[in-house]
C-alpha cells in the first residue's frame, strides 16, 4: 500500500515534470483502482450507499495518494485523470453490455451486470465516447471539462477548481460542448 | 471543421446564448453565412438537448448537493459556530443572538462610535457551512440589499468580514411583530389586513422592478412595526435577474435554494425555474392565511415526497371553505378564533371570503405559474378593485384551467413510486425530479409509456438489490411501503389500465422476490385479466404468465403453474418467438415445474433446451446462460447424477471466475454451491475448503455483519457438526446465530434456521434442555412469521418431535409428529407430497420406537399419496417403497419385503439411473434381505453391485463406499470367502478410520465384524486386539451386544471359558430382544454360544433348566 501511495504521488510529480511515461502508469493505476472500488461497492450492496462517481474517485484518491502531499495541483490532476478513467470504465462497460445484447464478440466482461453508475442506456454512452473523441480533436480542454462533469460527477464549482477556471466559464464551456455533442448525435442519427 | 474555426463558432454561440431570440437573430445576421449556419445549428441543438434526459447530467449543478456530500475542501471545525456576545466586530459590539437561520446567525448589535442609529441587526455566516457557494450567495445578498432602498424593505447599513474571513451584514434593526402576530393580536379587520398586504405587495413589486425575486417570502420574513409599517427582511436567497432582459422577467436558471415549503409553489418545490411568479405564489399563500386564518394545505405531518405531491397536485380548498371547516390541522399557529380576530362572526367572514376574495387568492396560488397574476402589481390592482367594489379579474377556475391540469396528470405514476424510493435511495429522487423537469414538453402518450418503463426498471433494480437477506431490518418497512404503493396503484390509476398493469406487475415481482407469494398471486391475476381484456401485448402477457407460473410453482400449485407456463409458451410460439429470451424463460420455468411434479423425464429436455436457447441467444459467459447451466446442475444433482451436476457447476464457476474475477459475490456463491455439492457427496474436506473460500471472499467484499457471511459460518458449523467436531461446530453455529439475530432480528427465517441447526448440535452433545429451548425459539419465530398453521411450523414440530424421540419421550414425540402431520394435512390437503413426507417420518419414528407394526400402515398410506400425487415413476415413490421394504424386513416379513425391494430398485433405476446413489442404497438393502433369506450368492452379487455403483458415484474415498465394503466383507465371511473378506474389512477399516475418526461407531462396527472373521480364522489374539479397540470406541447398544458376543467367542478361543460364558449368553439374550429371534445376528450369536457349549460342555447349563432365548420360533 505504501509503495502504491508513494508511486502515485511520485508519478504525478514526474508527469508534471514532463515525463510522458509517468502518465501511462498513472492512468493504469487509477483505472485499476477505480474498477476495483466500483466493483466492491456494488458487491457490498451496503445499505444507503449511493454510488456516485465522485465518491469513488475520492475514495480512490484517499487510497492511492500520499496523504502528506497537500499540493492542490496534484489533486486536481488526479481528479482529471480519474474522470478520464471513469469515462473509459463506463464506456467499456456499455460496450460490453451492447455486446451481450447483440450476442457477439469475445471481449471479457469488465464489470458485473449490476453496475449502475449514471443510469444511461449503453448505446448512448458508447456514442458519447465517440462524439467526445471527435470533439477532442477540436477542443481538448472542453472535453476534459465534460469528463469531469459527466463521468466524474463533479459540480461546476468543483470542475472550475480542478481546471483552474471560473464557474461561469465552466458552465459556458459545458453549454457549448453540450450543443456541439447534441448536434453531432443528430448528424450521426441522420447518417 | 478545424480547431480555430471551432473556437470562433463557440465564442459566437456562447454570446448568443445569453441573448433573447430577437438579438440572436441580429447577431447571426452579422456573421458569415457558413459560420452563422454552424452557430444556428448549435443554438438549436442546445435547446433540444435540454429536453434530453441523457444530457441532464450536464445541467448547471445544484451546489447544495455538493455541500451535502464530502466537499473537496473539508470544513474547518476549529472555530465555534457562534461568536461570543460582547465581542466586537468592526465598529459593532455584539449584544445578543436574535436568531439562527439556515445560513447564519443574527445578532443584535450596536455601533460603538454611535455615528448614526446605534441598534442594528448583524448577520454572520455560520461556521462549517462556508463553502464558496454560500459565501458567494451571501456576498450577493449584500450587494442586492445595498441597491434596494424602499420604506418597506429593511435597509442595509454596512458589511464586512470577521477576523476569520466570514462575511457579515449590518442591517436595519426592525422592532416589530411578525405579520400574522401583528394582524391577529391587533384584531385587524379584513379591510385593514388587505391594506397592509397591499403595502407588502408594492414593496415586492419594487424589488421585482429591480430584478430581485425574494424566493422566501413568509410571515417570519415580514415584520410590522408598532406604527403599522411592514418591513421585508432577508433577501438572502434573492437572485438578480439578468439586467439585459428586464422586459422578459424570467430567469432560466434552475435553482434549488433555501425556501419554506408552505410558501413555495410547485415549480419552486420541484427545483424548477425561479421567476417572479414564485413570489406571487408566496404572497397568495400569505393572503390566504391573513384572510381565513388557515393554511391552504396541511403540510407538517408529511414526508418530503408527500409534501411535494400535495403542493404540486392536490386541489386547493377555497379560503372560505377552509375557514368553514375550521380544522385545527390547517389553522395557522397563534390563531385561535379567526373570525373574532377579524372582528366578524363566522358566518359573515365566510360570506366575505366567498366569491372575489376566494378567486383572487386561488389565482395567486394557481399551480401553473402562467395562470397566476402576471405581476405582483396585477395582484395588488385586483385587490384594490375589490376594496373599491369594482369587478375583479380573477374568476373561478375555468374549463381551460382544468384542461391544463390534465397535463400534469401523467406525473402521478412517478410520484406514486417516488414515495418508496425516497426512503431507500436518495439519489433516485434526484433522478425523479430530473425526469419531471425534462419531461414537461414531451409527447404525452409516448412519455407515459417510457416513464412507466423507467419507473418499472428502477423499482425492480431497487428491490432486487434489497431482498430481505440484505435489507437489514428494513424488510418490514419495505413491505409497508409496498402495501401502500399497491393500494395507491389500484385506487389511482383506474383510468390508465396499461400503466396500472405494468406497475402492478412490477409490484408483484417485488413481492415475489420478497417471498410474499400470496400477495403477488392476486395482483398477477388482476394484471393477466387486464391484459386479456385489452388484448394487449402478447409478449407482456407471456411475461406476466411466467411470473405467475413461478409463484404458483413456489406455492406448490404445480398444475396451475404448469397451465400458466404452457399458455405463455403458446403465446411465444404463436408469435413465432421460438428463439426469444421469453421462450427460453418458458422452458426454464416449465422445467422447474415438471421437476417439482416429479416428471423429471419431461423436465430434463426442457432444462437442456432452456440452456440451448440461451446459449444461442447470448454469449457463453452471459449471466442467463450461466444461470441456466446452474439450474441444470442443481436438477442433475437432485437426480443423483452427481458427476454431471458437478461438472456443470464447475463449468459455471470457471466461467464466472474468468469473467468476474476471484473477488465477486457470484463467484463466492458458486464456491458455496459447489461446497454444498461436495458435502452431499461426502467429500467434507473439499466442501470445507470451498465453504472457507466463499467465507473469505465474502468477508473481503461484504461488511462483517453481512448475512452471506453468516450463511458460510452456518454451513461450516453444520459441516463440523456432521464431522462430530462439536466444539468447532458450536463456535461457528453460535457465531452464525448471533450474526443472524443481530442482522435480521429474532423474527426472520434465517435466524430460525440457525437456532434449529445449533439445536441439532446440542442434541448430539446431549444438551437436551438447550436444544429444546432453541427448537422452541425457532418454532416461535416461525409461528409469528407464518402463523400457527404453516408447513415450516410443521417442520419445527417435527424437529421437536425428533428431540423428544431422542430423549425417550416417545409419547410426546408421537404427539408432536402427529400435530405436524395434522397441520400439513389441514394446510396442504391430505394428498400433498409433504404429508407423505410426514407420514414417512412418523413411520420411521415408529420403527425406531420398536413399533414396527404401526409403521407399516403409515408407509403404505404414504405410498398411496405418492402414487396418487406423483405417480409411480416419481423417485419419492421408490423411496417410500424402499422404506416399506426395510420395514417389512425388520418386521421379519422377508418374503413380502423382497418383491417390494425389487420394485423399488426398478423404479429407482428408472428415475435416477443405474449409477446413482439411490440405486446403490437399494442394492445394499436388497443384499441385506437376501443375506437374511440365506441367498448368499444373490446377496454377494447385490453387495458387489452396491459397492461398484457407490465407487462410481462417490469415488473411492467415501464413507458409504466403506460401508459397502464392510457389508460385502461380512457376507464374504459368511460365505467362507475369508481372504477377500479380510481385504475388504481392512479397506473399510482404513477408510472409516480416516474419514470418520478412530472412535466412530462405524469403526467399532468394522472392528467387531473383522474380529468375528479372525475368530473364524482362529486368529484369536488378533481378534482380541481389534475388540479391545472396539470397546474403547463408541457403540450403540446393539453393536455393543454383538461385539460382546464376538468377544465371547474370542475368549473361548483363547481358552478363557469362565470369562467367555457370561458374555456369550448375555449377548445372545440381548440381541434376541433387540432384533427378534430369527434375525441373522441373533442366529449368529446363538451359533457362537452353541459352539462354545460344544467346546466346553461343562459350561452347558442343565438341559432341564434350559430356557434358551434363541430357540427358533418357526
Amino acid at each position: 500500500m505504501t509503495t502504491i501511495q508513494k508511486n502515485i504521488t511520485v508519478l504525478l510529480q514526474q508527469w508534471q515534470a514532463g515525463d510522458k511515461h509517468a502518465l501511462d502508469a498513472l492512468m493504469a493505476t487509477v483505472y485499476d483502482e477505480l474498477r476495483v472500488l466500483a466493483r466492491s461497492r456494488l458487491a457490498g450492496e451496503r445499505k444507503n450507499h449511493t454510488l456516485s462517481p465522485t465518491a469513488l474517485i475520492n475514495e480512490a484518491y484517499l487510497k492511492l495518494a500520499d496523504q502528506q502531499d497537500t499540493d492542490w495541483a496534484n489533486r486536481a490532476h488526479f481528479f482529471a485523470i480519474a474522470a478520464k478513467m471513469m469515462r473509459r470504465i463506463l464506456t467499456d462497460y456499455a460496450r460490453e453490455k451492447n455486446r451481450q445484447k447483440r450476442g457477439s464478440g469475445q471481449a471479457p466482461l469488465s464489470l458485473d451486470e449490476s453496475f449502475d453508475l449514471p443510469i444511461h442506456k449503453s448505446d448512448d454512452l458508447v456514442s458519447l465516447d465517440e462524439a467526445l473523441q471527435a470533439l477532442a480533436a477540436l477542443d481538448p480542454k472542453q472535453v476534459a471539462i465534460v469528463e469531469l462533469k459527466f463521468y466524474g460527477g463533479f459540480t461546476d464549482q468543483e470542475v472550475a477548481r480542478i481546471v483552474d477556471s471560473s464557474r461561469a466559464t465552466v458552465q459556458r464551456e459545458i453549454s457549448a460542448a453540450r450543443a456541439w455533442l447534441f448536434a453531432y448525435f443528430q448528424k450521426q442519427a441522420r447518417r | 471543421m478545424d480547431p480555430d474555426r471551432y473556437q470562433r463558432v463557440k465564442q459566437y454561440f456562447q454570446r448568443a446564448c445569453d441573448m433573447p431570440p430577437a438579438e440572436q437573430q441580429e447577431l447571426l445576421a452579422t456573421l458569415a453565412e457558413d459560420v452563422a449556419g454552424e452557430v444556428g445549428t448549435m443554438l438549436a441543438a442546445f435547446k433540444c438537448s435540454r429536453q434530453d434526459a441523457f444530457f441532464a447530467v450536464l445541467d448547471p449543478s445544484d451546489e447544495k448537493e455538493q455541500a451535502a456530500r464530502a466537499p473537496l475542501c473539508p470544513p474547518d471545525h476549529d472555530h465555534p459556530a457562534q461568536l461570543e456576545t460582547g465581542s466586537r466586530l468592526g465598529a459593532y459590539q455584539l449584544e445578543s443572538v436574535l436568531g439562527e437561520g439556515g445560513m447564519g446567525v443574527v445578532y443584535r448589535a450596536s455601533r460603538v462610535d454611535a455615528a448614526f442609529e446605534s441598534q442594528v441587526a448583524l448577520k454572520i455566516l455560520k461556521r462549517g457551512m462556508d463553502t464558496n457557494q454560500i459565501v458567494a450567495r451571501f456576498k450577493n445578498e449584500r450587494q442586492i440589499l445595498a441597491d434596494l432602498h424602499h420604506a418597506n424593505i429593511a435597509t442595509i447599513h454596512d458589511g464586512g468580514s470577521t477576523p476569520d474571513g466570514r462575511p457579515y451584514l449590518v442591517m436595519e434593526w426592525v422592532k416589530g411583530q411578525t405579520l400574522h402576530q401583528y394582524c391577529d393580536t391587533g384584531r385587524l379587520t379584513i379591510e385593514q389586513r388587505l391594506r397592509l398586504f397591499l403595502d407588502i405587495c408594492r414593496a415586492v413589486a419594487f424589488a421585482h422592478r429591480h430584478l430581485v425575486v425574494h424566493r422566501d417570502l413568509k410571515p417570519g420574513n415580514i415584520l410590522v412595526t408598532a406604527a403599522g409599517v411592514p418591513k421585508l427582511l432577508d433577501f438572502g436567497i434573492a437572485k438578480i435577474l439578468n439586467p439585459d432582459r428586464e422586459q422578459r422577467q424570467t430567469i432560466t436558471e434552475f435553482g434549488s435554494l433555501p425556501m419554506t415549503p408552505a410558501y413555495a409553489g410547485p415549480e419552486q418545490i420541484r427545483g424548477g425555474t425561479i421567476t417572479t411568479a414564485c413570489d406571487i405564489y408566496a404572497l397568495g399563500v400569505l393572503l390566504y392565511e391573513l384572510l381565513s386564518g388557515h393554511s391552504p394545505y396541511q403540510l407538517d405531518q408529511l414526508t418530503p415526497h408527500n409534501l411535494v405531491q400535495t403542493i404540486c397536485e392536490s386541489s386547493v380548498v377555497k379560503p372560505s371553505e377552509q375557514f368553514a371547516r375550521n380544522a385545527a390541522t390547517t389553522r395557522i399557529s397563534g390563531s385561535d378564533n379567526p373570525a373574532a380576530e377579524r372582528r366578524l362572526s363566522g358566518k359573515v367572514l365566510h360570506r366575505r371570503l366567498q366569491g372575489d376574495l376566494d378567486n383572487i387568492v386561488l389565482k395567486a396560488i394557481a399551480k401553473q405559474p402562467e395562470l397566476r397574476y402576471q405581476s405582483v402589481n396585477h395582484l395588488a390592482d385586483d385587490l384594490e378593485r375589490f376594496l373599491d367594489a369594482r369587478p375583479v379579474l380573477a374568476r373561478a377556475p375555468s374549463l381551460p384551467y382544468r384542461i391544463r391540469k390534465f397535463s400534469v396528470r401523467y406525473r402521478r405514476p412517478l410520484a406514486v413510486f417516488a414515495a418508496f424510493l425516497a426512503l431507500t435511495f436518495g439519489f433516485t429522487i434526484a433522478l425523479f425530479f430530473q425526469q419531471q423537469r425534462t419531461a414537461v414538453e414531451r409527447d404525452l402518450a409516448r412519455r407515459e409509456r417510457d416513464n412507466a418503463k423507467q419507473v418499472t426498471d428502477l423499482l425492480v433494480s431497487v428491490f432486487e438489490s434489497s431482498d430481505p437477506a440484505q435489507a437489514r431490518g428494513q424488510a418490514p418497512s419495505a413491505v409497508d411501503l409496498l402495501n401502500a404503493g399497491r393500494g395507491r396503484v389500484a385506487a389511482e390509476l383506474t383510468d390508465q389500465p396499461y400503466l396500472r398493469a405494468q406497475l402492478q406487475f412490477t409490484l408483484a415481482k417485488v413481492y415475489r422476490s420478497l417471498g410474499h407469494f400470496d400477495t403477488a398471486r392476486p395482483l398477477l391475476a388482476e394484471v393477466i385479466q387486464t391484459l386479456r381484456q385489452s388484448n394487449g401485448e402478447r409478449e407482456f402477457l407471456a411475461q406476466v404468465l411466467l411470473v405467475q407460473a413461478e409463484v404458483l410453482w413456489r406455492k406448490g400449485a404445480y398444475d396451475q403453474a404448469e397451465s400458466h407456463a404452457r399458455e405463455a409458451a403458446q403465446l411465444c410460439a404463436a408469435q413465432g418467438g421460438q428463439t426469444t429470451a421469453t421462450a427460453a424463460e418458458c422452458d426454464s420455468i416449465l422445467a422447474e415445474i415438471h421437476h417439482a411434479q416429479g416428471r423429471d423425464q419431461a423436465a430434463e429436455p426442457l432444462f437442456q433446451r432452456a440452456l440451448a436457447r440461451r446459449r444461442a441467444l447470448f454469449p457463453a459467459n452471459h449471466a442467463l446462460v450461466l444461470t441456466s447451466t446452474n439450474n441444470l446442475a442443481a436438477f442433475l444433482f437432485a437426480r443423483g447424477d452427481y458427476a454431471r451436476a458437478e461438472e456443470l457447476m464447475r463449468q459455471v464457476r470457471r466461467t464466472r471466475l474468468a469473467v468476474l474475477g476471484h473477488d465477486h459475490p457470484l463467484v463466492a456463491a458458486d464456491a458455496y454451491n459447489l461446497a454444498a455439492m461436495r458435502r452431499r457427496q461426502g467429500d467434507d474436506s473439499e466442501a470445507e475448503q470451498l465453504f472457507t473460500e466463499a467465507l473469505l471472499v465474502r468477508q473481503k467484499l461484504f461488511d462483517a455483519q453481512h448475512p452471506a457471511i453468516a450463511d458460510c459460518l452456518n454451513s461450516l458449523g453444520v459441516l463440523h457438526y456432521s464431522q462430530r467436531r462439536y466444539p468447532q461446530a458450536e463456535t461457528f453455529l453460535r457465531q452464525a446465530l448471533q450474526m443472524r439475530t443481530a442482522f435480521f432480528g429474532t423474527d426472520h427465517p434465517a435466524t430460525a434456521q440457525s437456532q434449529n441447526d445449533l439445536a441439532n448440535l446440542f442434541v448430539a452433545q446431549k444438551k437436551f434442555a438447550e436444544a429444546q429451548t432453541l427448537y422452541n425459539q425457532a418454532l416461535t419465530i416461525r409461528e409469528q412469521l407464518f402463523g400457527a398453521n404453516h408447513p415450516s411450523v410443521a417442520a419445527s414440530l417435527n424437529n421437536l418431535a425428533g428431540l423428544q424421540q431422542t430423549r425417550g419421550n416417545l409419547a410426546e414425540a408421537e404427539s408432536l409428529f402427529g400435530r405436524a402431520l395434522a397441520m400439513r394435512i389441514e394446510h396442504l390437503g391430505p394428498l400433498h407430497p409433504d404429508v407423505a413426507v410426514s407420514l414417512h417420518g412418523l413411520a420411521l419414528l415408529k420403527i425406531k420406537a420398536n413399533q414396527r407394526k404401526a409403521a407399516e400402515p403409515l408407509l403404505r398410506r404414504a405410498l398411496v399419496i405418492r402414487k396418487k400425487t406423483l405417480g409411480t415413476d416419481h423417485p419419492h415413490y421408490a423411496t417410500v417403497l424402499n422404506d416399506l421394504g426395510a420395514c417389512l424386513y425388520t418386521n421379519g416379513k422377508y418374503a413380502e419385503a423382497e418383491p417390494i425391494y425389487r420394485q423399488s430398485l426398478a423404479r429407482i433405476i428408472k428415475s435416477y439411473g443405474p449409477t446413482s446413489a439411490q440405486a446403490a442404497t437399494v442394492h445394499n438393502n436388497l443384499a441385506g434381505l437376501q443375506q437374511s433369506l440365506g441367498l448368499l450368492p444373490e446377496a454377494e452379487a447385490s453387495y458387489r453391485q452396491a459397492l461398484h455403483v457407490r465407487r462410481q458415484v462417490y469415488g473411492d474415498a467415501h464413507a458409504k463406499v466403506a460401508t459397502s465394503r464392510h457389508n460385502l466383507a461380512v457376507l464374504l465371511h459368511e460365505s467362507g470367502l475369508w481372504s477377500e473378506a479380510e481385504q475388504q474389512f481392512q479397506a473399510a477399516l482404513d477408510q472409516r478410520r480416516r474419514l470418520l475418526g478412530p472412535a466412530h461407531p462405524r469403526v467399532t462396527d468394522t472392528l467387531g465384524d473383522m474380529a468375528d472373521l479372525y475368530n473364524s480364522q482362529q486368529r484369536f489374539s488378533a481378534a482380541e486386539v481389534l475388540l479391545l479397540e472396539a470397546f474403547a470406541g463408541t457403540a450403540g447398544p446393539r453393536r455393543q451386544a454383538v461385539n460382546q458376543s464376538i468377544y465371547g467367542a474370542t475368549l473361548a478361543g483363547l481358552d478363557r471359558p469362565n470369562q467367555a460364558e457370561p458374555l456369550l449368553s448375555a449377548a445372545c439374550r440381548q440381541i434376541s430382544k433387540q432384533r427378534g429371534a430369527n434375525h441373522r445376528r441373533t442366529l449368529r450369536a446363538a451359533a457362537r454360544l452353541e459352539a462354545f457349549y460344544s467346546a466346553f460342555p461343562d459350561h452347558r447349563p442343565n438341559p432341564s433348566a434350559a430356557n434358551t432365548p434363541f430357540a427358533r420360533t418357526h
